[in-house]
């Protein structure tokens, strides 16, 4: 009966070894290879006659990940009697160095050092979202922290030197009044225009960096401004569309939309080599679209020739994942470009489908 | 008036024969104080006409600012880089470029702008023939 028994305990620990998802290594206490299950094979693309007796575990491993290192032998889980969790660097058959996690465990065996269990599993999968969600994170922080930074300024030059500017300005109108001589007169008209130059240029300074209509107008004002200053400055004939409702949205999302439509057009000024230019912004009921089209050159986007380092691209798409939206190009060469971003928006308007991550301010 | 416009027009394109250039523009300012290309001469499109310079922006607005030519070579975009500072070279497909100030005594009165569709570097008699026509504009406006 007992007999009968181990028979049938050793039978199911020999599927278990057989059919389990983790990887099993086993060696024994010179560090040998002693047993590898068919996961093992599938991960690091050894055959078990090749590594059985053969390879010694320092063979397969490349080293520990610690915090201070990408693999260091210091302190190696074979020398403790058990680790419950650490990362590998396993090499696999194909010669490629495959990050993986681990627990370890010396069996027990009676004057000596027994055979020591290693259970592997590859989550680099994990890793990669993991890391993904970081750099997402960090994205979102370095873009609000440059646009509290850019409303600051523009805030300080609007209000602060504006300001001041404007005050010599009148200052300079009451000295015009007294009676100057002619060449007094000539030399105080240059200083006024200087001065009336000068305070153009630091409005618009404060315009570039962040219009305050985008906070107090909202979206539509912002963007019919932008529009009217991209004619002036590239000659290309812009029109701008609204369609539906007028509404304010959450100010994450019309920064956020404003920056990519700002970033569209500059880009087609920059290639498109375009006459014409359309934006649109269209109001839904559950959420808002914008469209920046242009009938210049286009360009294929499956193989897209990356002029610069493509980080405006990705500055796009990225504030649009941010707000759970979907941004789509659509081009061609010689049919011009047309970009079309959307973002759902719940009935207060905030996205609706916001990144667990991103501000909502 | 009207006589003054086409013989501007002609000393324009006189010029741009002489030295072989791509494209040639006046910029002025208007009457409501907007600086825009009044005159070109070789351009592919009408986008010069709605372009409005700015001071100490973009080549043509810092000789503007500064009172004396500037030059450039080689100008194609790039990432990261501010197209507002080259607009007309973006609008007439332009990669080089000499701007001369059109001076009424000390006081810049216009500015006018060399280009070459071809990298292409303006040689001092280039540079010469278009700053003989900036100084007989100059003395023509301030006739005016």
């Amino acid at each position: 009966m007992g007999f009968r028994m181990l028979n049938e305990t050793a039978r199911f620990m020999e599927t278990l070894f057989k059919n389990v998802t983790d990887a099993i290594l086993v060696v024994d206490g010179k560090g040998d290879v002693i047993g590898v299950n068919p996961a093992f094979e599938r991960m690091s693309g050894w055959m078990a006659e090749e590594v059985l007796g053969k390879k010694s575990l320092c063979d397969l491993c490349r080293g520990m990940a610690t915090c201070q290192e990408e693999s260091s032998c210091i302190d190696c889980f074979a020398s403790r009697l058990r680790m419950p969790s650490f990362q590998i660097h396993l090499h696999t058959k194909s010669g490629e160095d495959i990050a993986v996690a681990g627990s370890s465990t010396r069996l027990p065996e009676d004057g000596g050092l027994g055979a020591l269990a290693v259970i592997l599993r590859d989550n680099s999968e994990m890793q990669r979202a993991e890391r993904e969600r970081h750099q997402r994170q960090l994205t979102n922080y370095v873009i609000q922290a440059q646009e509290e930074e850019r409303k600051r300024i523009s805030r300080d030059l609007h209000d602060g030197i504006g300001q001041a500017l404007y005050s010599i300005m009148v200052g300079l109108r009451v000295i015009n009044q007294l009676d100057l001589n002619h060449d007094m007169r000539q030399h105080l008209d240059e200083v006024q225009q200087l001065t009336a130059r000068t305070l153009e240029e630091v409005k618009s300074l404060s315009v570039e960096l962040r219009p305050s209509a985008l906070d107090d107008l909202g979206l539509a004002a912002a963007l019919r401004s932008y529009s009217k200053r991209f004619e002036q400055t590239f000659g290309i004939l812009t029109t701008f569309e609204i369609g539906g409702q007028r509404r304010r949205y959450d100010s994450a999302v019309e920064t956020a939309l404003y920056r990519i439509a700002q970033e569209a057009m500059t880009n087609a000024a920059k290639y498109a080599d375009t006459d014409s230019i359309t934006l649109r912004l269209a109001d839904q009921p559950d959420g808002v679209e914008v469209c920046i089209e242009d009938h210049g050159v286009g360009f294929d986007p499956q193989h897209l020739k990356v002029q610069g380092t493509g980080l405006g691209l990705y500055g796009m798409r990225e504030r649009v994942t941010l707000l759970g939206g979907t941004l789509t190009i659509e081009a061609a060469p010689g049919q011009g470009t047309k970009i079309h971003v959307v973002v759902p928006l719940d009935e207060k308007g905030g996205p609706r489908y916001v990144h667990p991550i991103a501000d909502r301010g | 008036m009207i006589r003054l416009e086409e013989q501007i027009q002609e000393a324009l394109d006189g010029i741009r024969a002489e030295v072989v250039a791509d494209f040639l523009a006046l910029a002025l300012p208007e009457g409501g104080g907007q600086i825009r290309w009044a005159y070109a001469s070789g351009n592919r499109n009408d986008r010069f006409k709605r372009i409005v310079l700015r001071p100490g922006k973009g080549i043509a607005g810092r000789v503007f600012s500064l009172g004396r030519p500037v030059s450039v070579e080689g100008i194609t975009p790039r990432a990261g880089d501010d197209p507002r500072e080259y607009p007309i070279l973006l609008a007439e497909g332009l990669c080089c470029a000499v701007a001369v100030p059109v001076l009424c005594g000390s006081r810049v009165r216009g500015v006018l702008l060399m280009a070459s569709r071809t990298p292409r570097t303006f040689s001092s008699s280039d540079v010469d023939a278009a700053i003989g026509l900036a100084e007989r504009l100059g003395s023509v406006y301030s006739e005016v």
